[in-house]
């Protein structure tokens, strides 16, 4: 395993002792860190934006259901992936779970296949979606250092001017706008306009 | 001279005394003697005077100091000169004679004795008589419901003779014909009349038939004579009593004396003397009885109001001084009585038209019943009708409701066991793939292990497939997309809970935002989540002790594109513990309860894409909130 998948954790959401620790007991037989809570309210009052991971709810539960555990998160932002647990019954439920934004649903009794491929698809989710928060933040870290000059030229050579284009929009000398260039690419680490144009879309609402 | 100027002076007063004599003397004498006759003047002055100036001057020949004239009067000028002491004697008709007598006291001297047809009377009679071959007529009884006709109302022997006699067998002329016909005189006409059968009965004078058949103008044997009377000494047909005929009579004022110096002389007067002839009689005879005339005025009632026109006040009281006493004392008593009466009778009729009045307004009421009697009926059928169908579209919702209400509580039960077995099921799949994955990891080739393990899940994967096959079998039909007015499908279920709520005398209050109520969703089960959620609030209130207790329905649309419907009460609300639990299936705080209403509930809405929580409201109400999208 990698060292990365070492604070990887499925949060199992279940009010069924015996289901949610089968459940932990299983992703524990391939080596998936797990940890069970018992109701919706005891995992909002664990959660924080550093867990790792993914989320399996199911979405019958006596106090708040796994819809509403679903929404609470959706409020807080959380990144990580949210199964639904669900019975027979509960497909329309289920249904309204996806488009609330849950990765997938899980009809009990399941196959055990069925649910480590899901699971770990969405801790591989989880990860790209972790890593591209972590390499946003990154980013726009790095935007945060540019000058106002330094900002109006990226821009500008990111939608495709040259630096003489640049130059007579803004005003300056040709050379000046080189040197601009060079220091935004220096402070993002872009090692090409290529990485310049993907780091600016990945932050196109900041800019 | 002087003698013969004395001589000249005696012839001179002579001459004088002669000429005052000749002056003097007859209107002396007329002053003295001459007796005023007033006579009845029927046919005329001229005709009177002809007919009784001869006797008049008969009586001045036969009483030498005194002279007699002719008066000739009508009946009014007869009774005033009487009443005024004019006439010394009267000669009149019977009738008008014993009406003078009564009023005046004149009173008779002679009968006179008619010379008719070679024959002497003194009555007559009158004769009722009709064709001889009528068929209908034999008795004077039989003219009722006939046509009669007589000369007139006041002609003594031309129709009032008659007219007794009809009264006394009980037909009264003027009632009980067909027709009663005056047509004055000449008599002959009502003869003619009867005969030509333009009437059935007539009544003339008796002696009249007869006269006409002596001139040969008709044949008496085609006369039928009704009540034909018999007497001696009067040959003539007559249907009556015979009366006397004309009296000669005194004044009052008139001496006894001269009174009978002129009874005797009528008395002598020659049946063949001029002055009888001129009478067309055979003289005079002593006066019979006018008490037959007298009992017919009676019995009649006409005389002498009628017959003599109006008596003067002072000659009534005059006469009629006792009588006029005792009737004024009577009328007095009657007087009062009446007054008595009539004050009864006004509160009778008082009463009596209070009964019209509400005899009127009942018909009136009645009338105007009947009148939108068949509009009503229509109009009770109509809405019998409608009653008729709004209500088995009611129990047919009812029977609908019920029967989905069974099928959601088999199901909601099948989801509950399922959903309980799936955990322990789950569980044991869990556990038994888990297990064969350690065995393969670590190479233990234990395959009989292996196979028991995979057999565990295998089994539980049977067991879950029956409990869904289970639930498949009961499951919901697929819910029905249809449009419907969420507002009406609400009423509908107050409606349904009706009973219960007049029971608890809960008042239900429904606001609603009109632009949400129709949504796209099944009804009946939508319905059933409602009438769910009503039942609880119903039991919650029921049972508390609120004086007003009361139901709210808010309907209104949420932020994001949903309908809202929230059921409150006005009861205690839930305690933490149960409000864990509420909607877990088999979970219930009633005595009688299954637990599977709000499940059901729940189940129902979640599977419309909606969501059913409880809370309690900004009043502090509990409430259960259901939201349905609305497309």
């Amino acid at each position: 395993m990698k060292a990365e998948d070492q604070n990887e954790v499925v949060y199992v959401v279940d009010d069924d002792p015996s289901a949610r620790e089968s459940l932990c007991w299983l992703l524990g037989t391939e080596g998936i860190a797990s940890q069970a809570f018992a109701s919706a309210q005891a995992f909002l009052e664990y959660w924080s934006s550093d867990c790792n991971g993914c989320i399996m709810v199911d979405i019958r539960m006596p106090g708040k259901s796994g819809l509403q555990l679903q929404e609470e998160l959706n409020a807080r932002h959380n990144l990580m992936p949210v199964i639904m647990l669900t019975g027979h019954a509960d497909v329309p439920v289920a249904i309204r779970a996806m488009k609330q934004g849950a990765y997938d649903f899980l009809e009990k009794p399941y196959a055990d296949e069925e649910l480590l491929t899901c699971v770990k698809t969405a801790l591989e989710l989880g990860r790209e979606i972790s890593d591209a928060e972590s390499e946003k933040n990154r980013v726009a870290g790095a935007l945060e250092n540019l000058t106002e000059r330094e900002r109006e030229v990226m821009c500008l050579v990111v939608e495709g001017n040259t630096n003489k284009v640049v130059a007579a929009q803004l005003g300056i000398s040709a050379k000046t706008v080189e040197i601009h260039r060079a220091r935004v690419m220096e402070k993002t680490a872009a090692r090409s306009l290529s990485e310049l144009v993907r780091i600016c879309l990945i932050l196109k609402d900041k800019l | 001279m002087s003698y013969c100027c004395r001589g000249r002076r005696f012839s001179v007063c002579l001459g004088l005394v002669c000429l005052v004599l000749v002056s003097v003397w007859p209107a002396a004498l007329k002053a003295q003697a001459e007796m005023q006759i007033g006579v009845l003047a029927f046919r005329g002055k001229q005709d009177a005077l002809e007919r009784w100036s001869p006797t008049a001057k008969y009586l001045s020949q036969r009483i030498d100091d005194h002279g007699f004239k002719i008066v000739p009067l009508t009946l009014e000028g007869m009774r005033s000169h009487v009443e005024q002491d004019k006439l010394d004697f009267v000669l009149t008709n019977t009738g008008n004679y014993v009406v003078l007598e009564d009023a005046f006291g004149i009173s008779r001297l002679a009968t006179l004795k008619v010379r008719h047809l070679g024959q002497d009377f003194t009555q007559f009679g009158a004769v009722i008589f009709t064709r001889r071959d009528h068929p209908a007529l034999n008795r004077i009884a039989d003219i009722a419901d006939h046509t009669m006709m007589a000369v007139s109302r006041n002609a003594f022997g031309g129709f009032q003779m008659a007219w007794r006699e009809m009264i006394e067998v009980g037909v009264d002329p003027f009632a009980d014909l067909e027709r009663l016909r005056f047509i004055g005189f000449p008599q002959d006409e009502i003869v003619y009349s009867v005969l030509e059968r333009r009437v059935d009965a007539g009544t003339v004078r008796s002696g009249t038939l007869e006269r006409m058949a002596a001139e040969g103008l008709i044949d008496i044997g085609s006369i039928k004579v009704l009540g034909a009377k018999d007497s001696d000494a009067f040959p003539f047909l007559h249907s009556t009593r015979l009366y006397p005929e004309w009296p000669f009579a005194k004044a009052r004022k008139t001496s006894e004396e001269l009174a009978q110096r002129v009874a005797i002389a009528l008395l002598q007067l020659e049946p063949d003397s001029t002055a009888a002839a001129s009478a067309f009689a055979a003289g005079w005879t002593i006066p019979l009885d006018y008490g037959p005339v007298h009992e017919l005025f009676r019995q009649l009632e006409i005389a002498p109001y009628v017959y003599l026109g109006k008596p003067s006040l002072t000659s009534v009281w005059r006469e009629y001084k006792g009588w006029i006493s005792f009737s004024l004392a009577m009328m007095l008593l009657l007087m009062m009585m009446l007054a008595l009466i009539g004050r009864a009778n006004r509160r009778i009729s008082q009463s009596e038209l209070k009964f019209r009045e509400e005899a009127n307004q009942r018909r009136q009421a009645q009338e105007l019943l009947a009148k939108h009697k068949d509009e009503l009926e229509a109009r009770v059928a109509e809405r019998t009708a409608e009653l008729a169908e709004s209500n088995r579209l009611a129990q047919e919702n009812q029977a609908q409701l019920a029967h989905i209400s069974r099928l959601n509580t088999m199901g909601e039960m099948a989801t509950g066991i399922a959903h309980e077995l799936n955990q322990p099921l789950t569980a044991i799949l869990n556990y038994s793939n888990g297990s064969l994955r350690l065995l393969q990891k670590r190479g233990n080739g234990d395959s009989e292990l292996h196979e028991a393990i995979v057999n565990i899940g295998n089994d539980a994967r049977r067991a879950a497939d029956i409990i869904k096959g289970l639930r498949e079998f009961i499951k919901r039909g697929e819910h029905k997309h249809e449009h419907f007015n969420l507002r009406n499908c609400i009423d509908s279920a107050v409606d349904l809970l009706h009973p219960r709520l007049d029971q608890y005398d809960i008042e239900v209050r429904i606001n609603c935002t009109d632009d949400v109520t129709d949504i796209v969703a099944d009804r009946v089960q939508i319905e059933q989540v409602v009438v769910n959620l009503l039942v609880n609030a119903v039991d919650a209130v029921g049972a508390a002790d609120q004086p007003a207790k009361e139901i709210g329905i808010d309907i209104v649309s949420t932020d994001s594109g949903a309908v809202a419907v929230a059921v409150s009460d006005n009861g205690a609300g839930l305690p933490a513990n149960v409000i864990e639990h509420l909607f877990d299936p088999f979970f219930t705080t009633k005595s009688e309860g299954m637990g599977m209403g709000l499940s059901i509930s729940r189940s129902i809405v979640e599977a419309h894409g909606g969501t059913i929580e409880y809370l309690v409201d900004e009043a502090q109400r509990p409430t259960f909130r259901f939201t349905l999208p609305i497309t």
